[in-house]
Order: C-alpha cells, then structure tokens, then sequence
C-alpha cells in the first residue's frame, strides 16, 4: 500500500453507502481492493452490455445534475456534445476552490478508481478518446494518488489502448492548477488548460460545442463522474435513490460550528436541520446562527427546513454547508467571503474586477465602525449591478452572500452602524 | 450569404449572420461606446461598456461580443442601458484619480468621452483622494510609461502587441483589481519591444504614454493630418499631429500599422533643418541657385545621384528635367533595386497583403525585414521560413531559419523552395548578386508557381525605377568615371551617396569632384563641405505619392515649408532647354569593394533614421545590452 503525505483526516459517513462506500477511513483504496470490492464492474457492463447510446440515455434518466456547483443536468449536457463532430474531449473540474468545500477531494484521496472508472464510461459514451483532470494545486497528495491510479489501471487494461478488449481507447491525463479559483469555471479551465491566462471565455459557444483547442469539450465535476459507475451498476434503481427527479446520492461537506465536520452523504430529501444533526448538531451547545452556502448564499433559522435538492427552493449548488453560531458575527464572516471574492475575481470584466474590491471596501467600514446608511444602499446597488455585466458565475455570485445577509440579517447592518456587534466580535 | 433581419431601436435592419450587434448598430449610425474592442482585434469583451438590452432575452449582453439572430430587437438606449453604462463608468471611476489637466490623453480619452455621455464624470463612492491609489509598475523605459491608476484594464495593449505586432512583450501581471500591464522582460527598452507605439495609440485612457511627447502638447491644440509614411516602401497609413511648424508625434490610424521608425523617428524632422539656399555658407537667391544648376545639368560631366525616398510627384519633375539635360543619373538604388528588377524583369507585380493568408509556406531571404519593413511582420503568421544572415526580431515568428549569407543564399534557394510558396525580399544583395537572385526569383515564379513580394526599405524606389529605367547608370560606373575625371560635378539628393561608400573613398571622390550640390532636408554635414545646399523637403511637407511596395499611396503637407524646393525645381525644368544625347547604357554590376555593405538594422537604415535623437538613444542601449551578454 502506498502512503501520501498530506492528507487529513476527514469525518466522513453515509446513510447509503455509494459514493463514499469504500471512502469513510482515511486511506487509498489501491486497485486490488476496488476490484475485489466490484470495482470496474460497471465499466466491463458498460462496454459489453451497452452501447454509447445506451450509456446516454441511462445518464438523462437518472437525472443527475452536475455537482460543481450550477446543476445542469448531465445528460443534456452530454447529448449537446454529442451532436458536435468529434474529437471530443472530457474534462474532469477538480479544481474544487469555493470555500468550504471539500467533497471531491475525499473522492480523489481516498477512492480514485471511482473517478477514474466514472470517466472511462464518460469517455464511452461520448467517443472520447482522451480525459483530463485538472486538479487544484494546493492538492499535491491528490495529484500524485490519481496519476499512480491511472498508471495501475493502464497495467490492469482499464485505460490505454482497447480498454478490456474492446475497440474503445480511453486515456487521462492530470494538470495541477495554479492557485486560481477562477480555473474552476468551466471555460478559463480550458483556457488554463491550453496554456493560456485563466479567463473566462465569452459565451456563447458553449465548451459543448467549441472547448479545449476549439473541439467539442464536456467538463464535468468530480462527483458528478463518480455518480456514472453507480448509475451503470443500478440503472433504473438509481432512481429509487432519493426524491423524485432529484435521484442519486449527494456529499455534503459540513465545516463550522458542528461537533463533526466532515463529509455526508445523503439522498437529496435531507434538509438543512438534518445535515446538521448528521453532524453530530452544534458544537459546544451553541444555537444555531446562520449557514453559508459555500460562498453562495446565506440561510437562516428559518431556512432549516430547506431540502438539499436542486428544486428552485433546493440548496442546490455544491452542498457545501458552513454553519456559523450564535457567537459568530455575519459582518465579519461576509468579509472573509468578499475577501475571497475580490482576491479571486480574474480581472477581465470591470463591473467584478471593481465591484468586487470596492463591496468589500465598504464592508469593511462596517467593521471599523465608521459606516453610514449610505453604504448600505451602496452596497445594494453594487449587488444589483455586478451580476448583470458580468462575464461568469463568479461576477453572477460574488455579492449573493451580502445581497442574502442584507434581507436576512439587516438589523446586525444597523447595529454595526451604530457601533455595537451583536455577537461581540467587531469592536 | 445569410441575411438576418434585426431591429435595433424600433430600426429594422438586414445583415449578414455573423455580424455582431456593434457592428450591425454601426451601420444604422448609433453609437456605442466601446473599451476593449478594436475591430482588428479578437473580441476580448471585458470593458462591458457596451452593454446593449435584448429584448427578446430580456437581458443585457455586450454588443461587441453577441451575434444578432433573425428576429433579435436591441436597445441601445433605454433605462436599463443607461443604468448599466453608467454602472460600468462609475467602476471605472471609483478609484481613478481624476487627473485631466495633467494627463496627455486629456481630449482623446475615451473615459472622458464615454463619462461626458453616460456617466457620473466623478466618484461615486465615498472615496477620499488618499485612498486613489493603485500599486505601480514602472516599465522601466525611456520612451513608454504605464499610470496604473488610470487604467481600465481594456487589455488593447496587451492584445496588440500580441495579435498585431506579435512580439508579446506585454502581459498581464497579477488578477483581479491588482492586475497590472507590465513588459515581459525589463527594463522595456532592450526588451523584445519593437516600440512600434501601437499600445499607445490603441490606449484608450492616458495609461500608457509616450514620453517623448509627454507634457509636450495639448492633443486639441495639434493638427492632425492623415498621410502615409514615407520611411519604407510599405507607406503606411499614419497621422501626423504638428502645428504646422514642428511635428510632435506620428501614429497609427485604426489600421494599426506603425514602426519605430515613425514612432520613435519623427524627431528627426525637427532638427537641424535647412531652410535657404546656401552658397558656401551664404545665402543666395533662388535664381542664382537655379542658373548654377542649369549650366551644370546641360553639361554631360554631371551626375545626378537620386534617392529612393523621394516621392512620385518629386520625380516626375526630376524627370523632365532629366530629359532637357545632358547630365548623368544615377542612385544608390542602382546597386541593390535596380539589379534586382533588371534580373527579374520590369513586369514586377505587387501583391496585396490581405493575400498573404493564401500561402502555406512563407520564405523571407535576405535582410530582417523587423528592421527594413517592420510592418510587413504584422500580416505574417507563425511558422515562416527565414532564410539570411542575421535573424533578430524575426524570430517573433518562430520562424525555420537557414543561417546562410550571400552568394550561399542564392544557391540554397535555387534548390530549396517549395512550391507555390511566397517569397518576400527586401534587401541583402548587391550588384551581380542582386540580379542573380532578381532571376532566380523569376524563375522559381515560372517554375514553381511561387509569388514573389519586394518591399525595399526605400519608400519610392519603385517610382524612381519606374521613371528612370533607361537613364539609370550604375553607381559604381560613375564613381569610377569621377575617378577618371569624365565627371566633375555632382548633384545629390539626400544622402544615401555618403552612406554608402567607405569614408576613404568617399574623400577621395569628393575631393576629385569640382562642384557638389546637395538636396537635403538638413543643414549639417554634407551642407558644410557642399557648394551648394538647396533645402530638400520630406513627406511630410510635399502633397504627393509614393509607389511603394503595396502600390501608389498619397502623402499629405502637414508642415508648412517656403517651397524653394519645388520652386526651384520647377523653374529649372522652364528653362532648361537642351536636347539629351541619346548615350548607350552598359550596365555593369560588378560591386567594387568601396561599397559598403552594412547588414540593415532599423535605427539606422536612412539617413533619417541616423538623425533621429530617440533612434540613436534606442540603439545604444540595445548596444549596450549585446555588451552585457559576453
Ligand atoms: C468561479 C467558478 C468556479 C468554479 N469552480 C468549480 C470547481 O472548482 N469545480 C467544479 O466542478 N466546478 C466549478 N465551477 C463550475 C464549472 O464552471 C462547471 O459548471 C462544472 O465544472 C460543470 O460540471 P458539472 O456539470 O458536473 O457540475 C465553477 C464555476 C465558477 C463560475
Ligand atoms: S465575472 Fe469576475 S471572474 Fe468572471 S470573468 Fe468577470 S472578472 Fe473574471
Ligand atoms: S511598443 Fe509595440 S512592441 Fe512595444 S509593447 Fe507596445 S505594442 Fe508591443
Ligand atoms: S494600459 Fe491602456 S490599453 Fe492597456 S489595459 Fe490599460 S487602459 Fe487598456
Ligand atoms: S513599416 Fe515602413 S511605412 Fe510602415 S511605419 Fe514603418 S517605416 Fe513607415
Ligand atoms: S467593448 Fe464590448 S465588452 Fe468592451
């Protein structure tokens, strides 16, 4: 067995045991215990049993979203590359930058066959012949587990030339970021990827249709490719897995104020209240203040009854979950997130460039104590302005956070404004 | 083609598909202002200034960036677009620090433009002026400097430098608000930086300033006149802002064609100027001057030595006056231009750019043309074939080089183009050598399918050519004709005769001739050991044309001078009235080892250059740089 420096060691559990079936002990699951435990079973049935077609339409019916974060449906997805002449190209996003978020790294880490076999059936399905994973750089351990997994499925005849035999030819090659969260949006990846400076294209085309060196491209996030083994294996039983429309399992990556952070997995009829529960409730005995949905939004008290689903009233997103307590102060955590978000943003378009640093500006003075009422409208008009010319989700996200805190949480603007930090923090 | 039928502001219009909505609305003469898009240059649209409203959509897009659809309807004008460009302006101007009247972009700014219609022309956020600051990035040059404060981040330079001029020497330092221009390498000056001055021109804030002309001049209070520069056979289109007495720069139109030798080089029409005809050092009258030339064109021991730089309209007179006159006429073109088209034939057809495109492969023999045409580089692609002695800024282009000098040059190609390929030329040989190569080019032309594009570094020597074919005689046939004292006077134009001769010999004819008139745009040199100076004027005071290398191309006065040149000209052409002696012309190549060949680099390929202060500046730091590396 091989060791890798690195590599904490995260709480993670499961009420149904897929995804991270062979994942809750921190180690790496080499390729003799993924096949004794049925791994690449699904790939062998995908390649014998079913035609690329085939493996396309199981993907459409299982309704699988795709879990970096935006929840487009998968199959559609995979069918809009499709009808573009190949070659054809799979990516597999694990840049996995947003804060809080820590899902596919504990697939990467501790089960990468999973990944490696979901994106061997990828490339069936979409004539691929060539996948890459473009992983974070600040995952060294991870980088080094998949390349020695690529090279043990190689030996094994999983990847390489006429993968078990058969005319398919599948092969994955691994690119470590730089330290940019913006490489994890779709089209500066491929840029990234190219060789380029990491910058969103402008869209219209879709990667689908005009992605990495101008060839049909689907990028795909980590889990969602960890989802196709297990909808290969199940078919139409993947969709007694969870609600309707929603089905198949989901991570939940917890940190904060929780007596065991970690990552969950759950069918997507979870709500908020039992994620937390699931992780062992509030640290310390604290109430329960306030949950950031990674950077992307802010849920209440009296949103704890959210389903973790990707309905239009669904948390939806990555499932990240950062749960604040009562001690904790909104203004002060919404300026570790305008700070991500300013430090973050690309640069290429002005109202995200600008707005970014100058909605943390004015955050910040609520912290100084020397805000006005002014500064909340400004800081309204910001949000209301940056998303509308913005070129990517970052710039369409980066003021979520404030605009949701600014609804929910008003009264602490208020308070701040008159020099008094209801949770003690500030000043 | 496809045509879509759009409605922009309740106008219906029908374009080609594939046009974006900024250009559709251009055509209907709305404007939209715009940051980060040139219409030269790959769309990048990050500015968002120009947002439009689609109203089918019910959102706002960017204008220059989205293709209109058959049944699109656009805004450009209401609510939500003047929300959102105002939004734009007031990020951009949340930290400038508002400093107009000290900034030499005041008056063409495009933020001044775009803030005047749509913005707030101040902060809006509650900024005091100690927080209007941005981190610096000296670029380390004598002649480009980068305000980051000012900057909109349109990323133009960038994409100019790497798109147009191709030597990517800019990039994009650090993201997000701290993103910076900076050059690749520092300090700029011995960069790869062609100070082409493309990134200034296409600035469209007072970020990236040209300091030669920094705090030199009011933009409003200048002339502009639209010309061709007359500094390559290339003519590009440029502007020259002067006040009719000095010029202060010289710059690229929208076409986005300019070098260091108009950028850096128009200094050199601001010295040393010669302004009155000069006898000896005294000034005498146009006629005096005029009656001297006369008495010296009728007799047959003059020689005339022409320059390929000048224009068409200067020649044509010349030319008369050749045929009333029994003088000799000559140039130093008749060393490298003249052979050449001797070889390949008179029937030299030029070849426009746009037609580069159609070429697989790509050959450039001979001199580096990032030194002679530097222009010509800008419509090459990657990958090119370069084929002479001493590659330098070509290598841009990443080309295959075949490091080969002279007669080893010829005989490679001989053997070694491919077919079909385009072979451009634009100087190296001399002589023999020249119109050896002139017909090999013809013959890889009639053999191989192959086209050949010249592009001398003269701006006329295609007119001078074309007029003087049967009169030219050989420069080396007439210095030793001087040697034999069958000629005895001498009539230059410019000074490529100096140049091009080892100082010994050059003495040496000197001495041995009687009379020496110069033409000459400057009152230093040739002036002092001259008999006579009659001032010269240059491009940019002749309305005119040159027959350059992408055909005829109109110059423009810009700078008022007091005529004597094509006054006295023109009268010595009245009242000459002698009939030329037919004389048999026997052209001999043979290159005699008085000529000196320097390989051409482009601060000192005319004798312009050689004048131009920011020129020479440039080159001894580039000098210097060559020493450091041994
Ligand atoms: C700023 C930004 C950062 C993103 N980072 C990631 C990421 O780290 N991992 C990821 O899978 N998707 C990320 N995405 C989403 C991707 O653009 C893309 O939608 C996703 O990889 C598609 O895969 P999926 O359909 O499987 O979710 C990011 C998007 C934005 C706008
Ligand atoms: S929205 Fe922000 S991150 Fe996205 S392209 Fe614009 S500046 Fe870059
Ligand atoms: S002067 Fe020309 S070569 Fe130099 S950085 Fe600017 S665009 Fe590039
Ligand atoms: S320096 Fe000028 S051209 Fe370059 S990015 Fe800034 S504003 Fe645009
Ligand atoms: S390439 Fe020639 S014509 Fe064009 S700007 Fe340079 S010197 Fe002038
Ligand atoms: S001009 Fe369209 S985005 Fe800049």
């Amino acid at each position: 067995m091989r060791y890798y420096p690195n590599i904490p060691d995260l709480n993670a559990d499961s009420s149904i045991n897929l995804l991270l079936r062979r994942a809750k002990e921190n180690r790496t699951v080499d390729i003799e215990e993924y096949v004794t435990t049925g791994g690449y079973s699904a790939l062998k049935k995908a390649l014998t049993k079913f035609t690329p077609e085939d493996i396309v339409v199981l993907v459409e019916e299982s309704t699988l979203r795709g879990r970096g974060g935006a929840g487009f449906p998968t199959g559609r997805k995979w069918r809009f590359a499709l009808s573009n002449p190949p070659p054809r190209y799979l990516i597999c996003n694990a840049d996995e930058s947003e804060p809080g978020t820590f899902k596919d790294r504990i697939i990467i880490e501790r089960d990468p066959h999973l990944l490696i076999e979901g994106m061997a059936i990828a490339g069936y399905a979409l004539g691929a012949e060539l996948g890459f994973i473009y992983i974070r750089g600040e995952y060294p351990a991870g980088a080094k587990i998949l390349e020695d997994a690529i090279e043990d499925a190689r030996k094994r005849g999983f990847l390489g030339k006429n993968i078990l035999g058969t005319e398919f030819s599948f092969d994955i090659l691994v690119y470590r970021g730089a330290g940019a969260y913006i490489c994890g949006e779709e089209t500066a990846l491929i840029e990234s990827l190219e060789g380029k400076r990491g910058h969103p294209r402008l869209r219209p085309p879709y990667p689908a249709n005009y992605g990495l060196f101008g060839k049909p491209t689907v990028v795909n996030n980590v889990e969602t490719l960890s989802n196709i083994p297990i909808i290969v294996t199940y078919e139409s039983y993947y969709m007694n897995i969870g609600p309707s429309g929603y089905y198949g399992p989901k991570l939940f990556p917890i940190s904060g104020k929780v007596n065991k952070p970690g990552v969950y997995e759950s069918t997507m009829d979870i709500t908020l209240r039992d994620l937390i529960d699931m992780a062992g409730g509030m640290r310390d005995g604290k109430k329960f203040k306030v949950v950031f949905a990674g950077a992307l939004g802010v849920y209440s008290e009296r949103d704890l009854d959210t389903p973790m689903d990707y309905s239009p009233k669904g948390f939806g997103g990555t499932g990240t979950t950062i749960v604040l307590a009562e001690d904790d102060c909104i203004i002060d955590s919404l300026i570790v997130i305008a700070e991500f978000f300013e430090h973050e943003s690309c640069g290429k378009c002005t109202p995200c460039r600008v707005g970014t640093y100058e909605q943390l500006n004015i955050l910040r003075k609520f912290q100084q104590g020397t805000a006005t009422e002014e500064d909340i409208k400004l800081l309204e008009h910001l949000g209301r302005n940056i998303p509308v010319g913005s070129i990517c989700g970052l710039g369409y996200s980066a003021s979520n956070a404030i605009m949701d805190a600014l609804r929910k949480f008003r009264d602490e603007f208020y308070e701040h404004i008159k020099g008094n930090c209801p949770a003690g923090v500030c000043f | 083609m496809e045509y879509v039928k759009v409605k922009i502001d309740g106008q219906e219009i029908e374009v080609p598909k594939g046009t974006t909505i900024l250009e559709a609305a251009k055509k209907l003469n709305k404007l939209i202002p715009t940051f980060c898009y040139h219409e030269k240059l790959p769309i990048f649209g990050g500015c968002r200034i120009c947002l439009v409203y689609d109203v089918k959509m019910k959102r706002s897009i960017i204008a220059c960036g989205n293709y209109v659809y058959e049944g699109m309807e656009i805004e450009t004008e209401n609510d939500q677009v003047k929300n959102d460009r105002k939004f734009i302006l007031e990020m951009l101007f949340s930290r400038h620090p508002l400093d107009c009247p000290i900034c030499d972009k005041a008056g063409e700014c495009d933020l001044q433009n775009w803030g005047t219609y749509w913005g707030p022309q101040n902060t809006v956020l509650p900024i005091t002026p100690f927080e209007k600051i941005r981190p610096e990035e000296d670029w380390e040059s004598d002649y480009l400097e980068y305000v980051s404060n000012r900057c909109v981040l349109c990323i133009k330079c960038v994409s100019v430098c790497d798109n147009i001029n191709k030597s990517h020497s800019l990039f994009q330092l650090e993201r997000a608000f701290e993103t910076l221009i900076a050059p690749v390498t520092k300090p700029m000056d011995i960069s790869s930086c062609e100070m082409c001055g493309l990134c200034v021109d296409i600035c469209p804030v007072g970020s990236i300033l040209f300091k030669p002309f920094k705090f030199n001049a009011r933009p409003w209070l200048l002339k502009e006149t639209y010309t061709h520069c007359g500094f390559c056979s290339l003519n590009c289109p440029v502007v020259v802002d002067h006040d009719e007495k000095k010029v202060y720069r010289i710059r690229s139109t929208a076409e986005l064609e300019s070098c260091a030798k108009v950028y850096l080089g128009y200094d050199s029409f601001n010295t040393n100027r010669l302004n009155g005809v000069k006898l000896k050092g005294e000034n005498i009258s146009t006629e005096e001057a005029v009656q001297t030339l006369k008495q010296l064109l009728e007799s047959p021991k003059t020689a005339v030595v022409l320059s390929g730089y000048l224009p068409s309209n200067i020649l044509d007179i010349i030319s008369e006056i050749k045929e009333k006159s029994n003088a000799t006429f000559t140039s130093d073109i008749t060393l490298t231009l003249l052979p050449l088209l001797d070889g390949y034939g008179k029937d030299y057809e030029i070849l426009e750019f746009e037609k580069i495109k159609d070429f697989k492969d790509i050959y450039v023999i001979g001199d580096d043309i990032t030194d002679t045409v530097p222009v010509l580089t800008y419509y090459l692609p990657n990958g090119i074939k370069f084929i002479g002695e001493n590659p330098d800024r070509i290598k841009k282009l990443y080309p295959d080089i075949v490091n080969l000098s002279g007669k080893q040059i010829i005989e490679y190609a001989k053997e070694n183009i491919n077919s079909n390929s385009l072979i451009i030329y634009s100087s190296c040989f001399y002589g023999e050598d020249a119109y050896k190569f002139g017909k090999i080019l013809r013959e890889l032309e009639e053999s191989k399918g192959c086209k050949v594009m010249i592009t001398p570094p003269q701006s006329n020597g295609f007119g001078l050519v074309n007029r003087f074919w049967n009169d030219l005689e050989v420069l080396t046939s007439v210095i030793e004709r001087i040697d034999r004292g069958e000629i005895e006077n001498l009539i230059l134009f410019g000074e490529e005769f100096v140049n091009i001769l080892d100082e010994f010999k050059f003495k040496d004819v000197w001495n041995k001739v009687k009379l020496k008139v110069v033409f000459t745009p400057f009152e230093d040199g040739l002036t002092f050991i001259s008999d006579l100076s009659i001032p010269m004027t240059t491009w940019i005071e002749e309305d005119g044309y040159f027959e350059g290398s992408r055909g005829e191309r109109k110059i423009k006065k810009s700078i008022k001078s007091n005529n004597l040149f094509s006054i006295i000209l023109k009268n010595l052409s009245n009242i000459l009235s002698t009939n030329r002696k037919k004389r048999e012309i026997t052209r001999d190549y043979t290159v005699r080892d008085f000529i000196k060949i320097n390989p051409k680099k482009i601060y000192d390929v005319s004798y312009f250059s050689l004048r131009s202060t920011n020129l020479s500046n440039w080159k001894e730091k580039l000098k210097c740089e060559v020493v450091d590396e041994h």
